[in-house]
Parts: C-alpha cells; sequence; structure tokens
C-alpha cells in the first residue's frame, strides 16, 4: 500500500515534470501579450509570427475593458509587454492612465487620425459599428432589418436586440459614444434606455451579440461590420445594415506596454512593427477588417471610406468613459432618467 | 495570586512543550506563516482597497453601493437565488440520501454515483448543457417544441442549473448524517406502535434537522459564490459575483470591484460561523449503546417506488445533460446545422491543447501538496496542543469560506507587487488551488484522526519514535482513505476551478475553464462542449485512477464532506 | 417444578424458518422450521451461542423481519402479515434506542401519544412507571445525560407504560457492567411477575437464562435443542451440546460394557459405572462420551478407583477449582472449601485421586 503510494506520486511528478518540458523551453525569446483580437485571428497572427521569427508569443484573450483593468492592475509589475488589438478608445485610456508607453514605430505610416499624435498607439484597421439582422428571424416576426437609431430603439423590436455591456466591452461604449456624439448626451441617454428596453442580455464580450444573431440566438445584433461580414461569408442568414444618422467606428490599436518586462521589450517593438506591416495586414484581412496597409481587402469588406461614418473623437470617448458608463449604468438601472450633462 | 501563577505554568507549559518539539515548533511557524500570508493578506489587501479608493480612508464606494438600486438589486438577487437553491437542493438531496439510506431502494450503487457526479464536472458545464437544450436554439425548445424563447436565461435558468449543480452537496452532508441515525430508533419507534409516517416525522426528521440545516446553509454559500452559471446563463438577472467582477475588470473600477467582493464575504464567513461553532453542538449522538442491526426497511412499498422514480428522474436529467455536451461535441452549429463533425475537435486542438496542458499540469502539482498540507494541519491541531492553535485551526478551514470573486481580486491586488511578485506565474495559481481547497483535507483528516485511539501514536512515540517517524509510519497509512479523499477532491476543484481563476489566469498559464467560458459566451458552444467533454474525461480518469491504484471504493473518497 | 398448564397458550410458532442472502448472495438459513409454544405469563428465555438464531426468531415475532415459511400465531390469531406497528409487543432493545432529541418523559410517553392517550393519563402513567422503575427526577433530561443503567431502565418504562400482555427482550444487559447486570435482572424479573406481563427474553447469557426463566429454549444453528425448565435443562440435557452450553460440563471418553433393561453399564478407567438409559441407543463395545458437571466431581484423599494427574489448581475463595489430566483430556472439578482439607495444597503433576458423583453421569453417543 505504501508503494503504491509512493509509485503513484512518483508518476504524477513524472508525468507533469513530462508534460511541462513538452511544452516549452526557457532558452528561446518569449512576448508575453494581451490581444483584444477575435481567438481565431489571434491564434493566426501570433502563429505566423512565431513562424516568421521564432519568437513565441505567450497571449490571453481580453476584452478592450478587461485589457485596460488588467494592465492597470498589475502596474507595479506588469506581466505582460505589449497589448495587441483593442477598440483605440482603450487604448487612449490606458495612454491617459499611464500605462503604455511611447514607441515612434517606424512601420506607423497611416494615416494621423488612425494614430497617437505622442506615439502611445498606433491603428491597425478600422471597423464600422452596424446593425446584424438574422434574416429568418426577420421574416418569422415581420420584421424589416433597421436601418437607423431611431428605428432600432423603437418598440417593434422589443426583446430582439443584443448588444454588449459598454463598461467591458470597446464595441459597446463605441455604440454609446457615437450616440452621444450624434445625439447629444441628454437625448442619447433617453434613446439607450428605449433601446435598454429592446435588449434581452448584455453580453460581456462584444463579438458575442452578432454570433448570437448569426445562429438565431437573436433577431438583431449592434457589432462590427467586420464581425457580420465574416458570418455572412461563412453562410449564415445575416444581413448588414448602417444607420442613417451616422455610425461610429473602431479603430483598433497597438501599444506597448509601460515597463512590462525587459528582456522582452526589444522583441515586443519588433511584433508592433511586424503588426503595423504587410504581412500583418493581409492576415487581418482575411477577417474582413479594412487595415490601414493597402492590401487586396476580402469580399465583402466594407471601408469606412464609404459609409457615413461620424467625425469621431476617440479621446473625448476616453476621457469621459468613466462618468458616461457609470451614466449608463444608473439610467439602465432605473435611477436616473436623465442627468444634465456637467 | 494562586491563580495567575498557575496560569502562567500552563502557559509556559505549551511553550515548553512545543521547544522540547522542534519539529512541531517549526511546522506550526511554517504553516501559519503560510496561512496568514496566503488566506488573510489578500483578504487584507483587498478590503484596504474598497476602503481607500482614493487614497485616504472613505467608506464611499460601500455607500455608493447601498445607495444605488442597481446594486442594491444586486444584492437582493443573490440572496433570492441562494434561498431558493438552497431549499430545493436540499429537498433534492435529502431525498436522494434518504431514499439511499433508509429506504433501501434497487440500484444503489449506481444512484449513489448519481448523488455526487455533477461535483466532478466542469462548473458551467450544466448552464451550457441547459442552453443547448432549452436556449433559443435549444434541442428542446426550438427543434422539438419549436418555441423561440430565451426564457431560460435569467433567474429560471440559474435555479435549475445550480440545483442540479449543488444537490450533491446536500446529498453527501445528509447522507452523513442518516447513516449516523441508529436504526433501531426507527425501529423501535415502530414496535411502539408508530406507522411509517409517524415514525419519519417523529424520529428520523427531527435527527436529520441539523444536517439539513447544514446543508442548507452550505448550498446557499455555493449559490452566492457561484460565478461560471450566472455569466453564462444568468441574462439580466444581475448577481453579486459577476458584479464583483465586471466592476473590477470590465470597467475597471478596482475598489469597487473589491468592496463588493468584501460584501460576499459577510453571509459566507456568518455561515462558516454558524457551521462552526453553533451546529457543532446540536449535532446528537444516537448510538447509545451497541446497535448492531441492519435496519428493517422504514417505508412503506409506495413510498419506496414514489422515492425510486424522483431519483430516476433526477438521475435521468443528469446524464440528459451529460450526453447533450458530448453531442454539442460532435454537431457543426448546434441549432442551426446539425451535420456531425470532427471539426471542433481539431479547432480545440488547435487553442487548447496548450491550456489543457498546463490546466492539468499545475493541477498535478498542487495536488499532493494540498493533501499533504491538510493531514499534516489536521494532525498537529488533533493530537497536539501549542499556543496559536485555535487560530490555525480557524484559518486553515477559513479560506473554504471566502468567495473564489474574493480571493481572486485579493490575490491580484497582495502579489502583484515585492516582495511577493507572483502574478502572471503558475505559482500564484497553485498557490489559489492549494489554499483554497485545503480546508477539505484538513476536515476530512480530523474526522479519520478522531477514529484512531491516541494510543496508538503514544505508544510509537514511547518506543523512541519521534513525530514525523509516527506521522510517516503510524499515522499517516491509517488514515490512507481520508488523503486520498482529500487528494482527489484537491484535483476535481483545481480543474474545475472557476471564480478566483479567472482573475490570475495570464498569457503563460491559462486555464481551460476560462478558455471554455470565453468560448460559451462567444458561443461557439461545439468547441466549449468539446473542452468540458475533455475535462470531464480527465477529471473522471484521475478518480478512477485513484479508485483503481489504492483500492478505495467511491464510498469513502466522497463519502464524508463538511 | 413444572407447572401444569392451565395457562393458556399465548403465542405459537409453528414451523418457522428465516433464509437470509449473505454478503456474496449465498442463502443462510438462521432459522429453520421452528416450533414453540409461550405460555400467558411465562418468562421465556430463547438461549444460545452467538448465530443461533434467536434474535432472528425473536424480531420475527415483533414483525421487523418477515418470516420465509410457518406461521406466528398471537393469542389464537395467525398475525403473519400484520404490521410490526400494530402487533403491540414493545420490545427492549440491546442499545436501548432512547430517543436523543427527546426528554426521557418524551420519550416514556412516545407509544402512549400514538395511541392517542389524553394528557392527564399520559402524565400519570409516566410517573406511575418512572417510580416502578426508580427514574422519578430524571423526566426532563436527555438521554445522552444518564448512565447506562438509568438508559436501560428508561427503555423498560417505555415499554411498560403501555401496558403490554407480552414485552420482548433483546439482550437488554450486554451493555452493562457485571454487578449492575445481576441487580438489573432481578428487578426486571420482579416487574415481570408483579404484573403477569408475558416476558420473551433473548440472551448468550446462561446465568441470566436460569436466574429468571420459566421455560428456556436453548437454540443451536437455526434449530431447537431442548426445551424445558431451568432445572430440567440443567440437570437433563438431552444432548453433548446443551451439557455443554449449560454448566460447562466434563465430557469423558467411556466404552458400553453392558446394556440392561433401564440402565447401561460403561468402563472408564477400568471401573464399571452404571448410567441411566436414554432415548439414544447404544450397543456392547461402543465408544461413548460420559458427561458429568464439575460440582459433582471432587478431589480425594482416599483411593477411589479413579486416579489423574493434577495440572492446575485455582484457589477462588469459597471454592478451589482443580484441573485435573484424566484418561486423555482435561477435566475440571469443583472443591467446596468448607468441607474437608481447604488447606492441602497438591502440587502440579501430583497424582490425585478423583470422587465421581455417578448419579450425575450423562451418557451421549461420541460426537
Amino acid at each position: 500500500m505504501k508503494k503504491t503510494l509512493l509509485i503513484f506520486m512518483m508518476l504524477v511528478l513524472i508525468i507533469s515534470t513530462g508534460l511541462f518540458a513538452a511544452g516549452s523551453s526557457e532558452k528561446e525569446q518569449r512576448i508575453t501579450a494581451y490581444t483584444t483580437l477575435d481567438e481565431e485571428l489571434a491564434q493566426k497572427v501570433f502563429k505566423a509570427y512565431t513562424a516568421e521569427t521564432g519568437v513565441q508569443v505567450d497571449w490571453v484573450r481580453l476584452s478592450t475593458g478587461e485589457a485596460v483593468a488588467r494592465i492597470e492592475a498589475e502596474k507595479a509589475n506588469p506581466q505582460a509587454s505589449i497589448w495587441f488589438g483593442g477598440v483605440g478608445i482603450g487604448h487612449i485610456q490606458a495612454k491617459q492612465k499611464g500605462l503604455t508607453m511611447q514607441y515612434d514605430s517606424p512601420a506607423a505610416k497611416m494615416p494621423a487620425q488612425f494614430r497617437d499624435k505622442d506615439h502611445y498607439w498606433s491603428g491597425i484597421y478600422a471597423g464600422a459599428l452596424c446593425f446584424e439582422s438574422n434574416t429568418n428571424k426577420l421574416a418569422k416576426y415581420g420584421l424589416k432589418a433597421p436601418t437607423s437609431w431611431a428605428e432600432i430603439i423603437s418598440p417593434e423590436y422589443k426583446g430582439q436586440v443584443q448588444m454588449a455591456n459598454p463598461g467591458s466591452s470597446g464595441t459597446a461604449y463605441n455604440a454609446l459614444a457615437t450616440l452621444v456624439q450624434i445625439f447629444g448626451e441628454d437625448k442619447a441617454f433617453d434613446m439607450l434606455k428605449k433601446l435598454d428596453a429592446n435588449i434581452t442580455q448584455y453580453t460581456r464580450s462584444g463579438s458575442a451579440p452578432g454570433k448570437n444573431a448569426s445562429i438565431g440566438e437573436t433577431t438583431i445584433a449592434i457589432g462590427y461590420s467586420h464581425d457580420g461580414v465574416k458570418l455572412v461569408n461563412e453562410g449564415y442568414p445575416l444581413k448588414i445594415t448602417f444607420p442613417s444618422e451616422g455610425t461610429g467606428y473602431e479603430v483598433a490599436s497597438i501599444s506597448l506596454i509601460k515597463n512590462g518586462p525587459a528582456d522582452e521589450l526589444e522583441a515586443a517593438k519588433k511584433l508592433y512593427d511586424w503588426g503595423l506591416g504587410e504581412t500583418a495586414a493581409k492576415i487581418y484581412a482575411t477577417t474582413f477588417v479594412v487595415p490601414f496597409v493597402d492590401v487586396p481587402l476580402a469580399k465583402g469588406a466594407v471601408s469606412i471610406k464609404n459609409l457615413n461614418v461620424i467625425n469621431q473623437d476617440d479621446a473625448w470617448a476616453a476621457e469621459n468613459k468613466t462618468r458616461l458608463v457609470e451614466k449608463w449604468n444608473q439610467v439602465i438601472n432605473g435611477e436616473a432618467k436623465t442627468v444634465k450633462k456637467k | 495570586m494562586e491563580g495567575s501563577s498557575n496560569q502562567l505554568s500552563r502557559k509556559e507549559g505549551k511553550f515548553y512543550q512545543l521547544t522540547r518539539d522542534p519539529v512541531l515548533f517549526i511546522t506550526v511557524l511554517l504553516i501559519l506563516g503560510l496561512l496568514l500570508l496566503f488566506i488573510v493578506y489578500p483578504l487584507y489587501a483587498a478590503a484596504k482597497l474598497s476602503l481607500t479608493p482614493e487614497g485616504h480612508f472613505s467608506f464611499k464606494e460601500y455607500s455608493y453601493i447601498f445607495t444605488h438600486s442597481g446594486y442594491t438589486k444586486t444584492i437582493l438577487n443573490s440572496v433570492t437565488l441562494g434561498v431558493v437553491v438552497a431549499t430545493l437542493a436540499t429537498f433534492v438531496g435529502f431525498i436522494f440520501a434518504f431514499a439511499l439510506t433508509k429506504a433501501g431502494i434497487k440500484g444503489k450503487k449506481y444512484f449513489q454515483t448519481m448523488g455526487i457526479l455533477p461535483i466532478i464536472s466542469p462548473p458551467f458545464m450544466f448552464a451550457l448543457s441547459v442552453i443547448l437544450l432549452f436556449g433559443r436554439n435549444g434541442l428542446i425548445t426550438a427543434k422539438l417544441l419549436n418555441l423561440d424563447t430565451g426564457g431560460i436565461y435569467g433567474l429560471k435558468g440559474l435555479i435549475i442549473v445550480q440545483v442540479i449543480t449543488m444537490y450533491p452537496i446536500a446529498y453527501m452532508t445528509l447522507m452523513g448524517i442518516l447513516q449516523g441515525i441508529d436504526p433501531d430508533l426507527e425501529t423501535c419507534a415502530m414496535n411502539l406502535g408508530a406507522k411509517r409516517g409517524h415514525s419519519f416525522w417523529t424520529v428520523t426528521f427531527p435527527l436529520a434537522l441539523p444536517g439539513i440545516f447544514a446543508s442548507w446553509l452550505l448550498v446557499f454559500v455555493g449559490s452566492l459564490t457561484d460565478f461560471g452559471n450566472p455569466i453564462i446563463i444568468g441574462g439580466e438577472f444581475d448577481v453579486l459575483s459577476v458584479k464583483a467582477y465586471m466592476e473590477f475588470t470590465g470597467m475597471g473600477n478596482l475598489p469597487r470591484g473589491a468592496a463588493l467582493a468584501i460584501l460576499l464575504l459577510i453571509p459566507t464567513v456568518f455561515v462558516f460561523f454558524i457551521q462552526k461553532y453553533i451546529m457543532k453542538n446540536k449535532a446528537y449522538v444516537t448510538i447509545t449503546g451497541k446497535s448492531s442491526r441492519r435496519a428493517s426497511s422504514s417505508v412503506g412499498k409506495v413510498t419506496k417506488h414514489a422515492l425510486f422514480l424522483f431519483c430516476l428522474l433526477v438521475s435521468l436529467f443528469v446524464i440528459l445533460f451529460y450526453v447533450t455536451i458530448i453531442g454539442g461535441s460532435f454537431v457543426k452549429l448546434w441549432g442551426v446545422n446539425w451535420t456531425p463533425t470532427l471539426k471542433w475537435f481539431a479547432y480545440s486542438f488547435d487553442v487548447g491543447f496548450k491550456t489543457l496542458k498546463n490546466t492539468v499540469y499545475l493541477a498535478l502539482i498542487s495536488t499532493p501538496i494540498t493533501a499533504l498540507l491538510g493531514m499534516v494541519i489536521a494532525y498537529i491541531v488533533v493530537r497536539k496542543s501549542f499556543p496559536g492553535k485555535g487560530a490555525l485551526d480557524f484559518l486553515s478551514m477559513l479560506s473554504y469560506a471566502i468567495p473564489g470573486t474574493a480571493v481572486g481580486i485579493g490575490y491580484v491586488l497582495a502579489f502583484n507587487k515585492a516582495p511577493f511578485k507572483l502574478s502572471g506565474t503558475a505559482f500564484i495559481l497553485i498557490a489559489v488551488y492549494v489554499f483554497r481547497n485545503v480546508p477539505i483535507g484538513v476536515q476530512g483528516g480530523i474526522a479519520a484522526l478522531k477514529q484512531i485511539s491516541s494510543d496508538i501514536e503514544e505508544s510509537s512515540t514511547n518506543l523512541g519514535a519521534n513525530t514525523i517517524y509516527t506521522f510517516r509510519k503510524i499515522t499517516l497509512p491509517l488514515i490512507r482513505p481520508s488523503f486520498f479523499a482529500g487528494a482527489t477532491f484537491a484535483f476535481v476543484r483545481a480543474m474545475t476551478a472557476i471564480s478566483a481563476i479567472i482573475f490570475l489566469v495570464s498569457a503563460r498559464w491559462n486555464h481551460l475553464t476560462v478558455l471554455i467560458l470565453a468560448q460559451t459566451e462567444i458561443m461557439r458552444l461545439g468547441a466549449a462542449s468539446v473542452l468540458s467533454f475533455a475535462l470531464i474525461i480527465v477529471v473522471m480518469g484521475f478518480v478512477f485512477l485513484i479508485m483503481k491504484l489504492t483500492g478505495l471504493k467511491q464510498s469513502q473518497i466522497f463519502g464524508t464532506t463538511n | 417444578m413444572s407447572q401444569k398448564s392451565t395457562k393458556k397458550d399465548y403465542l405459537v410458532v409453528k414451523n418457522v424458518s428465516k433464509i437470509f442472502k449473505d454478503g456474496r448472495g449465498s442463502e443462510v438459513k438462521a432459522v429453520n422450521n421452528i416450533s414453540l409454544t409461550i405460555k400467558e405469563g411465562d418468562f421465556v428465555t430463547l438461549l444460545g451461542p452467538s448465530g443461533c438464531g434467536k434474535t432472528t426468531t425473536l424480531r420475527m415475532i415483533a414483525g421487523f423481519e418477515l418470516q420465509n415459511g410457518g406461521d406466528i400465531i398471537h393469542d389464537g390469531k395467525v398475525i403473519n402479515t400484520v404490521p410490526s406497528f400494530d402487533r403491540n409487543m414493545p420490545m427492549v432493545f440491546q442499545s436501548y434506542a432512547l430517543f436523543p432529541h427527546l426528554t426521557i418523559f418524551e420519550n416514556i410517553a412516545y407509544g402512549l401519544k400514538i395511541r392517542k392517550f389524553s394528557k392527564e393519563v399520559i402524565k400519570n402513567d409516566v410517573a406511575m412507571v418512572s417510580q416502578m422503575v426508580n427514574l422519578v427526577g430524571l423526566e426532563n433530561r436527555y438521554p445522552g445525560e444518564l448512565s447506562g443503567g438509568q438508559q436501560q431502565r428508561v427503555a423498560l418504562a417505555r415499554a411498560l407504560v403501555l401496558k403490554p400482555e407480552i414485552i420482548l427482550f433483546d439482550e437488554p444487559l450486554s451493555n452493562l457492567d457485571a454487578k449492575l447486570r445481576i441487580q438489573t435482572r432481578t428487578e426486571i424479573k420482579r416487574v415481570q411477575q408483579m404484573l403477569g406481563i408475558t416476558a420473551l427474553y433473548v440472551t448468550h447469557d446462561q446465568s441470566e437464562a436460569l436466574s429468571m426463566s420459566d421455560q428456556i429454549v436453548i437454540m443451536n444453528r437455526g434449530e431447537i435443542a431442548q426445551v424445558g425448565s431451568p432445572e430440567e435443562i440443567y440437570n437433563n440435557p438431552n444432548s453433548s451440546f446443551v451439557a455443554d452450553f449449560i454448566g460447562n460440563a466434563n465430557f469423558i471418553d467411556a466404552t458400553v460394557s453392558e446394556i440392561g433393561s433401564d440402565s447401561i453399564t460403561v468402563s472408564v478407567q477400568g471401573n464399571s459405572v452404571m448410567v441411566k438409559k436414554t432415548d439414544e441407543t447404544f450397543s456392547e463395545g461402543e465408544e461413548v462420551s460420559l458427561a458429568i458437571k464439575p460440582e459433582a466431581v471432587d478431589v480425594s484423599l482416599e483411593p477411589t478407583g479413579f486416579t489423574g494427574k493434577l495440572d492446575v489448581s485455582s484457589f477462588l475463595g469459597s471454592i478451589t477449582e482443580y484441573k485435573i489430566e484424566f484418561e486423555n483430556s482435561f477435566i475440571t472439578a469443583v472443591h467446596s472449601n468448607t468441607t474437608g482439607y481447604t488447606m492441602k495444597h497438591f502440587k502440579m503433576g501430583e497424582e490425585v485421586h478423583i470422587n465421581f458423583n455417578k448419579e450425575f453421569f450423562h451418557i451421549y453417543k461420541k460426537q
């Protein structure tokens, strides 16, 4: 009996050491990254990078809000050296909180509005907000796909809409900020309250509503057009429409994290550069986004140049995020009808 | 003057005894140190942040929470859910335990497995299953009944899922209690003229009451601290554990998140106190003389069949959920495209193999540590006396009462800077596993040790063996079943952790449950099912292995918990 | 001292059998086709070694087990299908089975409450019974606070208060220390006699059986070995098993030399001994067993014709026990120290003369 115990313990140790040894070797260069790219895309991107450079990327996917929070929580001792992807507003917030560092990348050649003037963050692609509607469900309920913000908040779509939680999702906050920028704060919150009546669930992740719409878990989703187009291409019965009053867009970006692991800094810079380059852009394009580097677009990808996008002030949106999200929480929970803008 | 000198010499005596046995001395110091560092310090860090949101002391966050209906509603939700689930789960668990101990229904072995099966499943597997079955694209709701409803999200779905997940807790507690009731008592009641129902209500039920109450409390705490299920199937129904997470990670409002987590701590620790200090006195010693007999069936035929039916229904329900997950692994797109496929296996392998490996690796490392530490603590608490024993006992059990959310937040805050820079490492995950799960080992060890007469160990010491030797050669072998029970639980809980882990996973060390959660949230149900399936296989494989290697029966491993 | 039975047959067990399945699934016949009659008001003891079926028999009578064959007839009525709670045969359990969550009062009142007696009646009856068994003052305590002896009395009171016609006892004294056991068994007998209750008592302790019973039923391996009054059983065991079980008889090898009309002559160590004929048939020259109680064997200073070698002598105060090697086996002789040579010390290995009180020889077939 005691022997069995000993053997068992030995086995456990051996197996676990074996597993571990098989998986890693400490000698090679590694980069620790937080990414907000969709898991599948992140896998492709980092795999390609490793294949090209031999550098291993350890990454974990966090939504925009989660990434900012995580980096902030770790600020005394950051675990990652780079934040790859994620809505631009989040990167601006991170900059404002002093969490990221300056890096004037030689590869940052995109138009000025898509990168930080102080060289803290650089955009990799832009994608516009849209409405994604499941055509089967629309038919079933006798509805049309909404074509304006005014429409989507009307009672006929009650219980048919999904959006992410603006607190945790950059996508949803983008939508919130867009509404405020188009309609002014008071009216926007009024609309958000009306929209709330139509929403079944605020998801944690920004792309979940779109996926839900594609499989019929919900009828209409508010999300990014590139996600929607991707789903359409996969054969899902989705119809993409854009609000006529104007829509917002995300500038997915990359930032270097301040005081990240010292031995990773140089490698992280190289990854940053590569992320802004053509190879990377081609990979992004496979997910129907429109990278800022000129590469062939996937069929169906919609460039923001061809849409009615608003003149977005991301810096303002970043500065007011905490206040606006808090207000949103209050309004949705019925504590305040509308609160006058300061 | 007399009294104080006596007191002095008693204290001196305790210290004296301690210094005479240097091994014990060092062990106690070491363990106390570890417990303080890994249990108290993180809580302190979280509490401190919640009370100093802007650098100086203020109740601002707490007052905000209590004055805004969004938060108070959340608190109310959590409590309501807890009460309902605790009641229902205790009911189901009681029926199971009663049916298997007193009613002698057929298929005992099979039902015993059913009684504990949900415990070794991934934490939100049932939520996932429920969505697959009853969601808007659910097999039953959409395909069979042609309903288009998201009605399963929210309170209803949460209740179903939590009851199924947690009735084993009630079952295991009540099994122990019911088995401890001398069967002669019920026979005697009938002998004195009590019909079966009367015998149940006047003898069995009152004696089981402390156990029923204990189960209720345990499930209540379990529901309050549950994280995985509400996140998936909670819908608009906000609960405290998820809210704390959202505030902390989503909103980036660390102080408020910490405050919410601390609030969660209050009911759980309260329940812990009730359990530990008040319930103990209420337990009845029912076996007075020698009780020899097997129990005659104290249940009528009709009741027996009704009980059997109930247990069967619940079991079938549980099996249905498992089968659904397995089915979900092979379906192209659940609810939309039913073609069988292996693509999700390929995808999961691609995306999840490294994570699975790491999860198993860390769980395997932490398991023997947890089990051994649990035994050592149990040993010194039961057999030795030393100053600070009460504190050690208390601390080692306390960590079980702390909600995972609070642990996660606490660890993030506490171990991010020198001298304890642990975040991002494997070590922080191992620490969470060990110190969250050590109470089970401790409790099992204490129960097992109490069964062994201290004479045996005294005789070993008398023959010249020191503490370590006695522990190794005499005590450990005798408490073997308890050791392996502790190890099994440690592994299972490490593999199925979520609420603490979600704050602590890093780029290098991810956890399978977090991955499953992410896949579920983006409705990649095929991948989520495959990964859940993999998790189930690993856990069951481990349990099976332990049972085979040690020759212990299922009832010995899952017999006594809490 | 056999009572002429004008008493009616109160409880009759007729051809009852019970089969159990053991852990491995094979069948065990715990009780094999037994029949016995219990007269009203009698104290009847089922006595035997563990596993003999006595407790199973008791439990079948109580209705806790259903027999596989045979009938149980209570006061003329067959009660095979009557559930235990309707049989009205309260039992005193070996473990006492006191309800730990109820006070002593509530424990005793339990059966009365079920029978829906009024509060006053219950109060009076409980008080009366408490006094009878000496439990006054303890009514508000809980079983956990009482001593073993007190707990036992509560178990008894709980049965008595129902004024039953019959009480069943399942080894009720086995958890008490020796002195308390003797005290309590006297009490039980006294109460039983005083109230005229029929008692069915199970024990493995022969002194309990001998001192308390009107009838003893000796059981062995699921069957009845002998039924009779204590004296009958003690003085005339009908088999070597009974002889051995009650009274710890000595067994001596002998050979049959002559078979007479109502006696048999056997040869032991060259001596002729005449023993009373029994129901068994013997033939000349047959090897047989002679049983004799130790108190009928003594050591003699004078030659008697029988000799042996002293093995151990144990001084026990009022008696001295001698273990003697005799004819390839050991026998025990008991010597009362108030007669004759109290102080003579025999040495180990010394040859001694043995005095058999020949009237007390019983002859059995050799096993």
